[in-house]
Order: structure tokens, then C-alpha cells, then sequence
């Protein structure tokens, strides 16, 4: 691992942060704690909120959480293009860590990411858990699983992905550079989860190959994507649990984070 | 000077019953066959008309729009190319950003030229950034993916040693080949519209005609930038005709008929803004920077202009007199309108190409009594201004 000089951003709530070389890419990661590894790939939105979900989990695990090539100052090389790109290059970055034994946490986009990475690489991963991830197509070619964030002006998502009074969260004061990182998060989003929206035409296929235990949290107030997608989801991954989360939507793990993490460690001990 | 008739082809019936929703999500069981049969047949003959008085004529296209039934500009000119025999017909332009497969704009180009005995002209451009949303193409990389689609139309269109292969970034063809090729060899005269001057310097580089769409301001940006481009790269001065500038056009003997009717035509200024705005910036293609403005201010921008000149703010929506000043409409009796013109060409050291828009809810005698007017009473004298100074 060697240090990169680009300065890696001050995320509200997150410990300092390093950026490290992997594979040619240069990316931002912070990591907390200690105990067993988790590594947590983050939603579309980047990292921006992640304090109290983070801390919490820190203090039962060593938390790694990178931001994804192309969000939150991390680079993106013109190959990487596509979210099955996004788990290869997590390959690279485990096996460069020397990541063991890892409990693999993904929320909303990042949950997608975490399911692709879990169906290609089965030894260092052994545990899974997915917080409302999307990523799959379940229904019927005229029927929309989930909830089109791209027609939905950036400064109106917060409408959508909470549940109660962060539904009302406005920008206004807000700091130029959290918000030009916001807006920068939600183009590569967009890049990579444009179009066939949110999902991968054949994840659905591969996610028999998961076979560590897993455990899928939803909100109970999702409207992105339903418990019901939730439930689908979970009927594909052979032994998977699936827990919801009460007075929580898409973002269940800020919504209620307590209650996210303590499902969490009550199945990766 | 030459002039180019265009019209929207709006379907207006349905302005008034979706007055926040004309584009994208715009109910498609507002639209009556019968009548968007007798309007597109209407606006069909309006073109012929202008052939026969001596105009040329413009199409655009758009899609899933009340404000514009025209899904493909070549399909249009394919028609008129068969109703009219001297109008050179322009295609302004093809959304190449939005087009999926530019192998089938290249043919299509082929085709009506020759079917046209070589009357097309072509505006390769990138199109509304909203309609991003209907073709799916993906706003990342839109830019890029743009000049690639431009560059294998053109290469299909020049080149007579097809076929060849093509495996580029973006498109990926075994045969890229046309038949029939271009009429015109080795390709129809090229545009390309522009509000910057970023986009001007490219088409001065590339020799197109440059055309501003209706903003003054973005003319008196662009037009210098184009001719010291032009003179830098080309070693000579660009002619009139690399310059195009469209407006609002409202002809009558009349001054307050010809003011009646320009508040129809504005009609269709309003429907086209009220783009609902969720659809007016696709994420992923302006600056991160302009983005998080847009953050901030919990609502989106557009280049709309809603001042005047002197910083005085329209009328919300602008009357025509409004557009009078501001350059974005030239209406009133024949000697106002080509006055008005004129006083807009001297102050942005000329164009050779003006784009006549009409339409809005204006009637289909009220917009061929318009052309009759502009073509016999205003277009000689257009002409006479650029005598020996087109190309």
C-alpha cells in the first residue's frame, strides 16, 4: 500500500481518511475499530451521513469503508465503467489488504456492488449483508421494481430514500464542497447505474453462487425499492434471512442505524 | 441572404389541457389522430408553398413533445423532397447524442438527398439534453460519445470505398457502408448550433455554418469568436453564409395583426419551457460545480433569457414586443420586419442564413398569409443586403 498525495476529503463524522493505491487506482478509504473485518461499500450517494452507522459498527468490528472509484475523491480509470468493473476492482483491493474472514456490508447501490462481489469471490468473504440493495430485476418487463432516482432531481432524493424528518433535509446551507462531492457522487452514480436502471440483467442468475451466510435488512418503509423486492432478493440466495426495520426507508441504516447494526451483529459474531 | 421556413409541427390542442407536462411524460392519449392528421398535412403544405415562393425550408424533430410532432427530420425532408423541387432542405438537427444508431442516419441522409437530386443540408447536433430520458443513452460520457457518433456519420457519408469497419468506444460496426451515398458529394453542407462559444471555435474549426438559435446574446458572443477561429485555421474571412440566426417571425400588412398573431407563435415558447423539471438537467452532464448550485438552490436553471438588454425583467410570459427588443422575435408590416432584421444583422457584423420560425396556435391561413408576406416583401431585400457576400 503506498500513500497518495491527493488530499482525501473531510467526510462530517468519519475519522481521518488515507488514500491508497490499488491496482493503478487510487482511492480514498477510512477504516475504525477493531475485531473482525467489515468492509462496507457505501450507496450511491457516497459516504456523506455514514457517522453515527459507522461508529456504531466500530465499535464491534475494524471497519474499512473505501469510496467507490469515481466518488468522494476517489479515482476512476476510464475501464471501470459498469458495477460488475466496480467488483472486480474490490477483488484486487481485498486481496491487497490481505482482507480475511470478512463480513461484506452493502447499503442501496452499494448492496448491489457487495452481491456481485459475493457471487466471484467465495474464500475471504464469510459473511453477507445487504441493507436494502437493489441490483436485480424481479417483476415483469412492464413493471418497474425500482424507483427511477435519475429522473428525480438530486435536491428531491431525500423525499425518497428517508423515512420522517430527514424526508424534509434542504441544502441551502450546506457547504460548497459537500455539495459539489454530492453532486460529483451522483454523476458517477449515474454512470454506472443509468441504464438498465439500478440493476444487472444477470445478477439475478448468478446469485445461487452465494453461499456464505447472509442476512438482507429493509426498511419497512422503503419506497425505492419494497419489502417485497426484498423478500425476491432473498429467496435467490440460498439460506439468506431477511429482517425489516421499522419506521425506516431506503436508508434504513440511517433512519435507524442502532437497529441495522445490532441485526448485523447479532449474525457476524 | 437566404431564408429558411421552419415550424415546430406542434400538436397546440393539447397545450391548454397539460399545461405543466408538454414533454416526456406528456399524456399521449391527449393527442386526437384526426386532428394531428390535419395539422402535420397543414404544416406539409406550408413548406410546399415556401418552395414554390422561393424559400428553403428547415425541420428539427423532437420526441414525445406536444410542442413538436416531427420525430425525425429525415423523415420530413424524405417527404418534401418529393413535394418541393428547389428548396434546399435542412435537417437542424439530427440529436446524434440521442440517436442510438448513427449507421441509420447516415443511410437516411443518403436517401433523401439523392431522392432530393442533392437539396439537404445536415445539422449534426447533440439535441436536448432532456431526451436523454426517452432514449436512454447515457448522460456520462455523452460528449464524447456525440463526436464519435459525428465522426463515423461523416466518415460513412464521405467515404466511396465502403465498406469499412468501424470500432470505436461508443459504436461497433463489422460493414459500415450506405447505398445509395450522397448525392452531394462529398457530403451535404454541414451546421451546427450552438449557445457558447466552446461549440463555435469547433464549428469554425470544422467549417460548418454556425447557428444561433434565438438568443441574441449567444450570437453576439459567437459570431466573433467563429470569424477570428475561421480566419485563424482557414487563412481567409468566413463568408456570410457560415453564419445562421433564427427567430420569431410574425408577417402582416398590418402592424397590430402581424403583433396578434406573433402572441400565438410565443405560445409555443411557453409550452416549450414547460418542460416538467425534473426532466430539464439529466444528471451527469454539466459541471459538479454548476450541479451543486442547483443543490443548494433546491431547484434547477436554464439559459432561458428573462431580461432584457438593458437588465429590465420581461413580462412573465414576454409579450412580443418583449422578443422585439430582445432580438428573439421580428415581427410587425413587411418594412418593420425586414428593419428590425437588418438593425440585428448590422449590430452582429451580418449572417447569410436566417431561420423564419412559425407556428404556435398561429392558423394555418394566418401562417401562409405570413410566408406570402415575408417571401414577397421581405425576403428581396434580405437578399440585396448580402449581395456579393455569400460564399
Amino acid at each position: 500500500m503506498s500513500i497518495w498525495e491527493r488530499t482525501v476529503p473531510e467526510i462530517h463524522g468519519l475519522p481521518k481518511g488515507a488514500a491508497i493505491d490499488v491496482s493503478g487506482v487510487k482511492v480514498c478509504v477510512w477504516s475504525k475499530g477493531e475485531g473482525r473485518t467489515l468492509l462496507y461499500l457505501h450507496p450511491g450517494s457516497g459516504l456523506h451521513d455514514h457517522g453515527d452507522f459507522l461508529d456504531a459498527l466500530s465499535k464491534r468490528y475494524h471497519v474499512i469503508a473505501p469510496a467507490h472509484p469515481g466518488f468522494d475523491g476517489s479515482q476512476r480509470p476510464s475501464a471501470i465503467t459498469s458495477v460488475s468493473d466496480l467488483a472486480f476492482f474490490y477483488l484486487d483491493f481485498i486481496e491487497q489488504l490481505d482482507l480475511r474472514n470478512i463480513v461484506l456490508v452493502g447499503s442501496s447501490f452499494g448492496g448491489w456492488i457487495a452481491a456481485e462481489l459475493a457471487t466471484m469471490a467465495a474464500e475471504r468473504i464469510t459473511g453477507l449483508a445487504l441493507v436494502d440493495p437493489v441490483g436485480i430485476k424481479v417483476s415483469d418487463r412492464m413493471t418497474r421494481d425500482i424507483l427511477d432516482l435519475f429522473s428525480i432531481p438530486l435536491y428531491d432524493h431525500p423525499k425518497h430514500l428517508f423515512h420522517g424528518e430527514r424526508r424534509n433535509t434542504v441544502y441551502v446551507d450546506y457547504p460548497r464542497d459537500v455539495l459539489v462531492r454530492l453532486a460529483a457522487n451522483h454523476d458517477a452514480f449515474t454512470r454506472f447505474a443509468w441504464s438498465p436502471t439500478l440493476y444487472n440483467p444477470k445478477l439475478r442468475e448468478r446469485l445461487h453462487r452465494i453461499k456464505v451466510p447472509s442476512l438482507l435488512v429493509w426498511g419497512e418503509e422503503d419506497c425505492i425499492v419494497n419489502v417485497g423486492y426484498g423478500k425476491a432478493f432473498s429467496n435467490l440466495i440460498a439460506g439468506s434471512q431477511l429482517v425489516t426495520i421499522k419506521s425506516a426507508g431506503h436508508y434504513s441504516f440511517i433512519d435507524r442505524a442502532p437497529s441495522v447494526v445490532d441485526h448485523i451483529a447479532s449474525k457476524f459474531l | 441572404m437566404r431564408s429558411w421556413y421552419f415550424c415546430e409541427q406542434e400538436y397546440w390542442p393539447a397545450w391548454e389541457r397539460q399545461p405543466n407536462n408538454p414533454r416526456i411524460s406528456a399524456p399521449s392519449g391527449e393527442v386526437d389522430p384526426k386532428v394531428a392528421h390535419k395539422l402535420l398535412n397543414e404544416y406539409i403544405e406550408e413548406c410546399v408553398l415556401c418552395d414554390k415562393l422561393g424559400l428553403n425550408i428547415m425541420v428539427n424533430e423532437h420526441h414525445a413533445s406536444y410542442t413538436c410532432m416531427s420525430v425525425s427530420c429525415m423523415v420530413t425532408l424524405g417527404m418534401l423532397a418529393t413535394r418541393t423541387s428547389r428548396a434546399r432542405l435542412l435537417a437542424l438537427g439530427i440529436p446524434i447524442m440521442s440517436r442510438i444508431e448513427p449507421h441509420r442516419v447516415a443511410e437516411e441522409i443518403g436517401y433523401v438527398d439523392t431522392v432530393s437530386g442533392g437539396r439537404v443540408e445536415i445539422g449534426l447536433i447533440k439535441g436536448s439534453p432532456f431526451e436523454l430520458f426517452l432514449s436512454n443513452s447515457a448522460p456520462a460520457d455523452s460528449n464524447d460519445r456525440y463526436w464519435e457518433a459525428h465522426d463515423l456519420v461523416i466518415e460513412m457519408l464521405k467515404r466511396r470505398d465502403g465498406p469499412f469497419s468501424w470500432e470505436g468506444e461508443h459504436f461497433n460496426y463489422r460493414y459500415a457502408n450506405i447505398i445509395p451515398p450522397c448525392y452531394q458529394q462529398p457530403h451535404p453542407p454541414l451546421w451546427l448550433t450552438t449557445l457558447n462559444p466552446k461549440s463555435a471555435l469547433q464549428a469554425a474549426q470544422l467549417d460548418y455554418v454556425v447557428a444561433i438559435v434565438g438568443i441574441a446574446r449567444a450570437a453576439r458572443e459567437s459570431f466573433p469568436v467563429y470569424r477570428e477561429e475561421y480566419r485563424r485555421v482557414h487563412g481567409r474571412e468566413a463568408s456570410l453564409d457560415r453564419f445562421a440566426y433564427l427567430g420569431y417571425v410574425s408577417v402582416a400588412e398590418d402592424e397590430d395583426v402581424a403583433l396578434e398573431r406573433a402572441g400565438k407563435l410565443l405560445k409555443f415558447s411557453e409550452a416549450s419551457e414547460r418542460i416538467p423539471e425534473r426532466f430539464v438537467a439529466p444528471p451527469a452532464m454539466l459541471p459538479p460545480e454548476v450541479e451543486a448550485g442547483m443543490l443548494q438552490e433546491g431547484r434547477m436553471r436554464t439559459h432561458r433569457t428573462k431580461t432584457l438588454p438593458d437588465g429590465t425583467p420581461m413580462s412573465n410570459p414576454p409579450t412580443p414586443r418583449e422578443q422585439i427588443i430582445n432580438n428573439a422575435m421580428f415581427a410587425g408590416n413587411p418594412d418593420q420586419v425586414f428593419e428590425q432584421i437588418k438593425e440585428f444583422y448590422d449590430s452582429v457584423g451580418g449572417f447569410g442564413n436566417f431561420l423564419v420560425q412559425m407556428g404556435g396556435t398561429m392558423t394555418h391561413e394566418e401562417k401562409k398569409d405570413s410566408i406570402s408576406l415575408f417571401a414577397k416583401h421581405v425576403q428581396p431585400r434580405l437578399e440585396e443586403l448580402t449581395t456579393g457576400r455569400m460564399a
